[in-house]
């Protein structure tokens, strides 16, 4: 979620520091030079003047007295020697891992035939998600690989929803995040791949399954299909992470414009209405829909590699 | 100028690179659904299955008008 606060007053930027005097007239256009994405939009609404009149929307990430002071850089991101990172977004992603491992840690630590709370809930969880998702992957690459599926949908499910919560960001509301999870869910299912079926089953499946004498369908296979099917890996992890980044920083920004047009409401009646809330009621849809979407789609391109071994095998096995 | 005199005509393109992905989004999704709850009437049987992946083919028109609003958000950013 984007948080802001609306102030009768901005503080002025440091070319309008000298003439301050006369701020309530001049402190308008100032905040026109901020030009992260993220506040585009609000400061797009407040310059056309909807919101309380002088109203100035901005983030208040770093203003907040209670935050830890390497929390406090929001926007475009704080350099490190591995380049500029969004702290912000990095802290509550680590948060939320702690919280998760920490949980599932504690139900799977003492296993007892009649299980705990914690170990029932944790049970609970892996069974029906096996179930679910074997409706996309197929049953065998959902149960041998649900480090890696059920480690997926329970993350992002987590970090989208945990944006709804006021006080922090949804880290998948940030490029960075779904790219790294996109680019390690491809690589894994070619990893994968290869284990499974090997490289020669890939590459076969890859130029269009030509028959063993076919030389003009390998050919073509060859030349048209495979490149394509190479080009196709690095679309699946732009996709993948354009889709699931797309869908909840859009939902963000909208939830935000829908604060800013309401809150010029409330002013004006005097009465504050929570009126965002069939807005957030659909962003958390869109939350649970774009962690199921994600997961599945990883489990496809898994069990995509993996079907023709298992064809083999059941062929073999007939 | 009919927007006012602070407003870029250029956001028109911005409200055109959302809405014109956006209704092809929405076409295609409803031609999706549609034949998706057809299959379900005729065999209720299936409709868990079909369901299920309904909602991994949504994914892709979906995708393609998020792209949309992606872009209108960037553009909104250069613009203003």
């Amino acid at each position: 979620m984007i948080f802001f606060e609306l102030k009768p007053e901005e503080k002025s930027h440091d070319s309008h520091a000298e003439n301050s005097h006369d701020a309530h007239g001049d402190s308008h256009d100032s905040h026109h030079g901020c030009e992260h994405p993220d506040y585009a939009l609000l400061n797009f609404f407040n310059w056309k003047g909807i919101g309380p009149e002088g109203g100035t929307v901005h983030t208040y990430v770093e203003e907040q007295p209670w935050m830890p002071s390497f929390w406090k850089c929001s926007g475009p991101g704080s350099s490190t020697p591995m380049g500029e990172i969004n702290m912000t977004m990095a802290f509550n992603t680590f948060i939320v891992s702690g919280i998760l491992i920490a949980l599932f840690k504690k139900g799977g630590q003492k296993i007892s035939f009649i299980p705990g709370k914690i170990q029932l809930i944790a049970e609970f969880w892996v069974e029906s998600l096996t179930d679910f998702f074997s409706a996309f992957g197929g049953e065998y690459v959902v149960r041998k690989y649900f480090g890696l599926l059920g480690a997926y949908f329970t993350f992002i499910l987590t970090l989208n929803l945990w944006g709804v919560i006021p006080g922090f960001h949804s880290p998948t509301a940030d490029i960075n995040t779904t790219l790294a999870f996109a680019v390690v869910g491809v690589i894994c299912s070619l990893v994968i791949g290869l284990k499974e079926s090997g490289l020669k089953h890939i590459i076969h499946h890859w130029m269009g399954e030509p028959k063993p004498g076919d030389n003009l369908a390998k050919a073509i296979g060859a030349m048209l299909l495979l490149p394509l099917e190479i080009t196709a890996q690095f679309a699946r992890m732009v996709s993948l992470a354009l889709r699931l980044y797309g869908n909840i920083y859009g939902g963000d920004v909208v939830l935000a414009v829908f604060v800013v047009l309401l809150a010029d409401l409330a002013v004006k009646i005097w009465i504050p209405l929570p009126l965002q809330l069939p807005v957030v009621l659909l962003h958390i849809l869109a939350s649970v829909i774009q962690a199921i979407v994600f997961t599945a789609l990883v489990s496809v391109y898994i069990s995509g590699f993996c079907s023709h071994h298992h064809d083999e095998e059941h062929d073999h096995d007939n | 100028m009919i927007f006012g005199d602070n407003v870029d005509v250029n956001m028109i393109a911005v409200a055109l690179a959302f809405a014109i992905p956006a209704a092809a989004a929405a076409i295609g999704q409803g031609k999706a659904i549609s034949a998706a709850w057809d299959g379900m009437a005729r065999q209720p049987e299936v409709s868990d299955s079909i369901g299920g992946k309904l909602i991994i083919a949504l994914a892709f028109p979906e995708a393609l008008g998020i792209f949309g609003l992606l872009l209108a958000i960037l553009l909104m950013g250069k613009i203003s």
